[in-house]
């Protein structure tokens, strides 16, 4: 420790406040502008301030950011150079936090050439335990290092400097240096080295030099001889580094520099204090800030690391993310709910069609049912009532043979009619049915029974083999009736000599034609006289037209040249 | 093609006048109706009548029948099965299908099996003994459909049986056999078109009979094929 001499205090306080005032001097008489926050950016975009809280600046940010970067300390905004900046984000920052700023102390070996072969370095930063903003009353630390001289090593140069970064301000005080060689299995070390800074030249002058060494760097004034008060009066060399823009040190001579031996340990030991720290521009950024209020405050110091002048402080608010915000949660369980009932909604709506299609299907195929067995009770009613009545009628012993033969051949009628029609309804019934081939198979069959008791001749155009393709039962029904009544309408209405059927699936259709070469369709329809024909051929053309529209299909009739009709039917089918 | 594979009409009967008729139909009576239709007919005779398929194999093979009337349906063994069997064991009888149900299939694997037309139920004395006497002519109308079934029956290649003993001679023979000859294929193409037998013979320029000859051998082949794929089921395709 040091004693605390009147004089000493003075003397060093001198020296120190000629470089403040010195200092402030170049910035003029106007008080010393205090360093803000020069730019703040969240994300990599720059916010401007919300507005101020007394003399606090207030920084509202838009959202969370990842990155927030604080730039500060801009001497072409400030109009001098800042010396020190230390700088603290309360809520993050346990403790000011001082720009980064380095001193570094070389060992350099040097070859005979006076080439470097190797080095070594230790550096300071911040400031040294129990420094106390003065050099005369902080510490001296006592330090050591350990080197091997490597290969070819002649001499020995040992280099103080302000630097690390240029923009490195401080103070780096040593009061001396020793090295020794230090020997195989506890040999006493040999010194080889020693400078306590007590010779030399003019060694009270800050601008004195001690013997073997020299002021280097590109600031060489940064290289300070120090006189420290006693008893006993001591001499030490300094880095004292106002300036972030340069740097400078001390570094030994030719002369001043010990001769080593390679392969040799050394010791090196050294008294030091320092205070270092940074000044000029600088950006600190901080990641993933937490949502809440923060001050960022910058506090400027002097050379020795005092703060000096009034601190900035900045409010920096981040706000809690979109999720943490209580109107947000009442939207989304507002807009949950919404979705929720939404969905439920639509579930059930959708269940609801699913079930009216499944109920139509059902009353479809009900209704197919109802029709089936309404036609067979009708049918087998009429016929069976006829064919009691009529083997009655026969017994009757007044009627003639002939008659007696009329009405055995209705009591067949009735019964064959009764046969096909059962057949029919086992046909339209058996899901085998439900497909393109089948269907057409019957088709054909139809026409040329229907034809073959007609005028007509019959021909059928088919291919060989049709896809195997599904047909609805109702599809399948309409469509039969259909082409019945188209078949029916070319046999009755159109006198024709020859009627075609052609069938064939093309392009996803199922096409249905029936050709006669008949009269045609006006001739049949516009005929004077014979308006009921006409009628009917359009009624028939009506029912087909409302046939096929049921299952989704078309119905087309044309003339064709050369005289007669062409009835076209043609359903959608799915693809094989 | 060498040797005739037409079955030759029988010796028996015809020559005497008389056609020998079966009847097999399990409800008693349509079997009385039928035999007294054919009781009717001077030039026909009647000579069993049997409810099972099993009593008629038992029973017909021994009456020499010259035409069976087979009912569908059947108790036991249906009556496509007893086709195939009894014309197995007599290979010159000529087998009507009898049944109220007109499904296509049906008719059409009882062709397959042997049989050469068939009548729907109800029917007349009348119809009975034309397609008794069609079918002694050489096979009763064949529908469009049917004609169409036939098509694509004859479409794919016939199979060759697979017997372990055949001699290959005897599979040659039998695939040849199995294919339609041209005249034949345009026949069944017309009828699949919806000409009738009288079109098709002016079509041609043949007699009637011609047409009948014709339909009679595509009846044959088919019959062929399908004895053909059986024994192809059985033993397997050969390798």
């Amino acid at each position: 420790m040091r004693s605390r001499g009147a004089s000493t205090i003075g003397m060093t306080a001198v020296v120190v406040a000629t470089v403040c005032r010195a200092f402030a001097a170049a910035a003029g008489d106007a008080p010393l502008a205090v360093p803000t926050l020069d730019r703040l950016l969240v994300d990599g975009r720059a916010v401007a301030p919300s507005g101020k809280r007394g003399t606090e600046d207030v920084y509202r940010l838009p959202n969370r950011p990842k990155t927030l970067q604080l730039e500060f300390g801009d001497p072409a905004k400030l109009g001098r150079l800042p010396v020190q900046l230390r700088y603290r984000l309360d809520g993050r920052d346990a403790d000011w936090r001082d720009l980064v700023g380095l001193m570094r102390f070389q060992v350099r070996f040097i070859d005979a050439n006076n080439q470097p072969v190797d080095g070594d370095e230790s550096s300071v930063e911040g400031r040294s335990p129990g420094w106390t903003g003065q050099i005369e009353t902080s510490p001296f630390q006592k330090r050591s290092k350990r080197i091997t001289v490597p290969p070819r090593a002649a001499k020995l140069m040992l280099w103080l400097i302000s630097a690390g970064p240029q923009e490195t301000t401080g103070v780096r005080v040593v009061e001396s240096i020793r090295i020794s060689a230090v020997g195989e299995n506890g040999a006493t070390p040999r010194e080889i080295y020693r400078s306590d800074f007590e010779t030399g030249e003019d060694l009270d002058n800050p601008y004195g030099v001690p013997q073997g060494w020299e002021r280097d760097g590109t600031k060489p004034g940064v290289g300070r001889m120090v006189r420290l008060p006693g008893p006993p009066v001591q001499h030490a060399i300094a880095l004292i580094d106002e300036d972030p823009r340069g740097l400078g040190g001390w570094i030994t001579t030719a002369e001043g520099s010990p001769a080593v031996t390679p392969g040799e340990e050394l010791l090196v030991e050294w008294s030091e204090l320092y205070s270092v720290g940074g000044g000029g521009k600088h950006a600190v950024v901080y990641d993933t800030l937490p949502a809440g209020e923060y001050r960022f405050r910058i506090s400027e110091c002097s050379l020795l690391g005092v703060p000096q002048g009034p601190e900035y402080t900045a409010v920096i608010e981040v706000p809690p993310p979109v999720w943490a915000r209580p109107w947000f949660w009442a939207a989304t369980a507002a807009g949950a709910t919404g979705l929720v009932a939404l969905a439920a909604r639509q579930a059930s709506r959708q269940r609801i069609e699913r079930q009216l299609a499944a109920a139509e299907q059902q009353r479809m195929i009900a209704a197919d049912r109802m029709r089936i067995a309404q036609d067979l009770h009708d049918d087998l009613g009429a016929n069976l009532t006829r064919i009691g009545m009529l083997s009655d009628l026969v017994r009757n012993p007044s009627i003639t043979a002939d008659e007696s033969r009329r009405y055995l051949d209705q009591i067949f009628e009735n019964a064959t009619g009764l046969a096909k029609h059962l057949n029919e309804i086992v046909w339209a019934i058996s899901p085998h049915n439900d497909a393109v081939e089948p269907f057409s198979a019957y088709l054909c069959k139809y026409a040329q029974d229907f034809l073959a008791s007609s005028n007509a001749r019959c021909r059928i155009d088919m291919p060989d083999r049709l896809p195997d393709i599904p047909l609805p039962s109702n599809v399948r029904h309409n469509l039969f009736l259909a082409a019945k009544e188209a078949i029916h309408n070319a046999a009755k209405h159109a006198h024709a000599r020859t009627i075609v059927l052609r069938l064939a699936v093309i392009d996803g259709r199922l096409t249905i034609v029936v050709e006669d070469d008949g009269c045609g369709i006006e001739t049949a329809v516009g005929r004077v006289g014979d308006s009921g024909a006409g009628r009917k051929r359009g009624k028939g053309f009506d029912n087909m037209q409302s046939r096929m529209r049921q299952v989704g299909g078309e119905f087309a009739c044309e003339s064709r040249a050369g005289g007669g009709t062409s009835i076209r039917l043609s359903i959608p089918v799915p693809t094989a | 093609m060498t040797k005739s594979i037409l079955p030759q009409p029988p010796a028996t009967s015809v020559a005497s006048g008389m056609i020998r008729v079966g009847i097999v139909d399990d409800d008693k009576a349509t079997r009385a109706a039928l035999a007294g239709f054919l009781q009717g007919d001077a030039e026909v005779e009647c000579i069993g009548a049997f409810g099972s398929a099993e009593e008629a194999l038992q029973e017909l093979p021994a009456r020499r029948p010259d035409v069976v009337i087979m009912d569908v349906n059947l108790p036991k063994m249906d009556g496509v099965q007893c086709v195939r069997e009894l014309v197995a064991k007599l290979p010159d009888l000529q087998v009507v299908m009898l049944t109220v149900y007109d499904n296509t299939d049906v008719i059409f694997q009882s062709l397959a099996a042997g049989a050469k037309g068939y009548l729907l139920k109800p029917i007349r004395a009348a119809q009975l003994l034309a397609a008794v006497r069609d079918v002694i002519g050489g096979g009763a109308p064949l529908t469009s459909n049917i004609a169409r079934k036939l098509v694509q029956a004859f479409a794919g290649p016939a199979t060759h049986p697979a017997k372990p003993a055949a001699r290959e001679a005897d599979a040659e023979r039998q695939a040849v056999e199995a294919a339609l000859s041209p005249r034949e294929r345009e026949v069944l193409d017309l009828l699949a078109r919806g000409y009738l037998y009288k079109e098709i013979a002016s079509h041609f320029k043949v007699s009637y009979s011609t047409v009948h000859t014709h339909i009679e051998r595509i009846y044959h082949k088919l019959h062929v094929r399908s004895r053909a794929q059986a024994v192809a089921k059985i033993y397997g395709p050969k390798n």
